[in-house]
């Protein structure tokens, strides 16, 4: 209770310092924050469209259904494939129709239905790779009733290769931008503490120990920290919230995952305690020079 | 109290602060370092307050050794031992009382034990009517006495002050300087540290350490007793001190307050510190 009542005492001892140290805790989250939202809903959108990646198999018109169940329970037992869907000629004909309107006319004319059943093998996250789809690929054409399979070769490397460059320009960016919340967070801390290394110094001289003197300014880095996470937030979200309602192209955009936003509250609040503990120690260590 | 064995301070990047110094101060005993700039006059107060320790040798101020002392108990050594400064060290934002308590707060001492002890701690040094003054409103002498309270505040058993009464005029010198004596007289232990040779000169009975470029070249008790050494065989636990003789000034000593002269050359301005 002392420690906490002593790390208010510091706001009120600093008010301007305390106050620019939050609002640059504050500014580097927003940035993160704001870098985060738009890794998210892009990282979103390639993983909608990765679910949309399938293996087809078209099947012989002559298979039997018992062998087409048979190769479903097979290929649902692989670890790569998430879902096999069986689409009959009767369903595959009505798709066609639903989705090609234009040519409604002529599958009306039809006599005889001309599109094949086939098998449609989704594959689990973390297998929508050319390597996975390729495997799948051979796993299909392994049966004798499968007359062709198809699952978009150039695509599926084109859309892997976009992954990994947002992957790549995500963690470089993000990590850049990290670095520099952690030294603004630090050094913001830091220079708060200068302007108090007097009363720490004397606070020595007197005789405090270590953690007397340590224990508020660490509250103190975390009360920052969780201001500075705080702020940031709200002020995210009602940028997020501004986008949405002047765009509206932007209506569908995700808001950050809860666990990324009680994750980089958090994170604040840790840095700025270690902040504090860092350079607390440092000013503590002047008085106890060999 | 304190003991010297043979102690240096070598700086990394300045070389040698002291070297080679050995003396024993007893308790009680009104001490002056003197020597000119630069003679390690600071640096002995700060190895005895253990902000710095020796690259070479012992020392022993009551019961820490230099060697085997942890960080961690340092604290319980500095509440024994007052430190006050020629640049005061007070915090602005502060009233005079409230700089005394802070040293009272650090310390862990209850709030209404505070109050009461301040008060006393004020009247001590005469300074009761500036409590509530902010100690940017104070004069350097009323500074140094809030300084000299706050350092008391812990209870000490020894005074270190380094220029005490550097930044101060005449008139106030020899208040402070008045003031320490009434704490020596009540058994204070206290080391000073000036190049005010005109005041200890003026001050009969006293020690006197005398340092030349970090050497001691004189010390007034070598006279009438030997210095202990450390070659003899002897250990900290049991210094060889002997045979044990009357203090040279004592708490019962009834020495007048001796006076500073007021022609006396005033000490070194803050820029002419030395950084020893």
């Amino acid at each position: 209770m002392r420690h906490l009542r002593e790390a208010l005492a510091g706001f009120r001892r600093t008010p301007l310092l305390s106050t620019l140290s939050i609002s640059a805790i504050s500014l580097s989250l927003v940035i993160m924050g704001l870098f985060g939202l738009s890794a998210h809903n892009i990282g979103s959108a390639i993983s909608d469209i990765e679910r949309r990646v399938e293996v087809v198999g078209y099947l012989l018109e002559d298979m039997k259904p018992d062998q087409v169940q048979i190769a479903q329970q097979e290929l649902e037992a692989f670890p790569e494939i998430e879902e096999v869907l069986y689409v009959s000629k009767k369903e595959a004909l009505a798709n066609a129709q639903r989705d090609l309107p234009e040519f409604s006319e002529i599958y009306e004319e039809l006599r005889v239905n001309p599109l094949p059943a086939s098998l449609h093998l989704r594959l689990k996250p973390g297998f929508r790779t050319p390597e996975s789809v390729q495997i799948t690929a051979e796993h299909l054409r392994g049966y004798e009733f499968i007359e062709e399979v198809r699952f978009g070769e150039g695509w599926v490397e084109q859309l892997f290769t976009i992954r990994r460059i947002a992957g790549g320009v995500s963690a470089i960016l993000g990590g850049a931008f990290a670095v520099v919340a952690i030294l603004l967070i630090f050094t913001s801390v830091e220079i708060a503490i200068l302007a108090r290394s007097e009363e720490i110094e004397i606070m020595q001289i007197i005789g405090a120990k270590d953690r007397y003197v340590q224990f508020p300014f660490v509250i103190e880095g975390f009360i920052k920290g969780l201001m500075g996470g705080l702020i940031a937030l709200g002020l995210t979200r009602l940028t997020y919230g501004s986008f949405r309602y002047q765009f509206a192209e932007f209506d569908n955009l995700l808001w950050l995952p809860n666990n990324w936003v009680v994750g980089g509250v958090l994170t604040a609040c840790a840095i700025g305690m270690i902040s504090a503990v860092v350079s607390v120690h440092r000013e503590l260590g002047r008085a106890y020079a060999t | 109290m304190i003991q010297f064995y043979n102690v240096s301070k070598i700086h990394p990047r300045t070389g040698s602060a002291v070297a080679e110094i050995s003396f024993h101060l007893r308790k009680g005993e009104f001490t002056f370092l003197t020597g000119h700039s630069g003679a390690g006059k600071s640096t002995i107060l700060k190895l005895i307050h253990f902000q710095t320790r020796p690259t070479k040798g012992e020392l022993q101020v009551l019961r820490y050794h230099s060697s085997r002392t942890k960080r961690r108990q340092i604290p319980n050594l500095r509440r024994r031992v007052g430190f006050v400064f020629q640049d005061f060290k007070l915090l602005a934002g502060l009233t005079a009382a409230e700089n005394v308590a802070f040293a009272l707060k650090v310390t862990g001492v209850s709030r209404r034990e505070t109050d009461r002890k301040v008060e006393q701690l004020l009247n001590q040094v005469s300074l009761s009517e500036k409590a509530k003054s902010l100690s940017s409103e104070l004069s350097a002498g009323e500074k140094q006495r809030v300084v000299i309270a706050r350092a008391l505040a812990t209870n000490p058993l020894l005074l270190l002050a380094d220029e005490p009464m550097g930044n101060l005029d005449a008139e106030a010198s020899e208040e402070i300087f008045q003031l320490f004596w009434r704490l020596h007289l009540e058994g204070m232990a206290v080391v000073m540290a000036t190049h005010n040779t005109e005041l200890v000169r003026r001050t009969p009975g006293v020690r006197v350490l005398e340092l030349k470029n970090g050497q001691l070249i004189s010390d007034s008790a070598v006279e009438t007793e030997p210095l202990p050494s450390v070659s003899e065989g002897s250990s900290l636990e049991s210094p060889p001190i002997s045979p044990p003789q009357k203090p040279i000034l004592s708490a019962s000593n009834k020495n007048p307050v001796p006076e500073v002269s007021t022609d006396v050359p005033h000490e070194s301005a803050p820029s002419q510190r030395e950084n020893t």
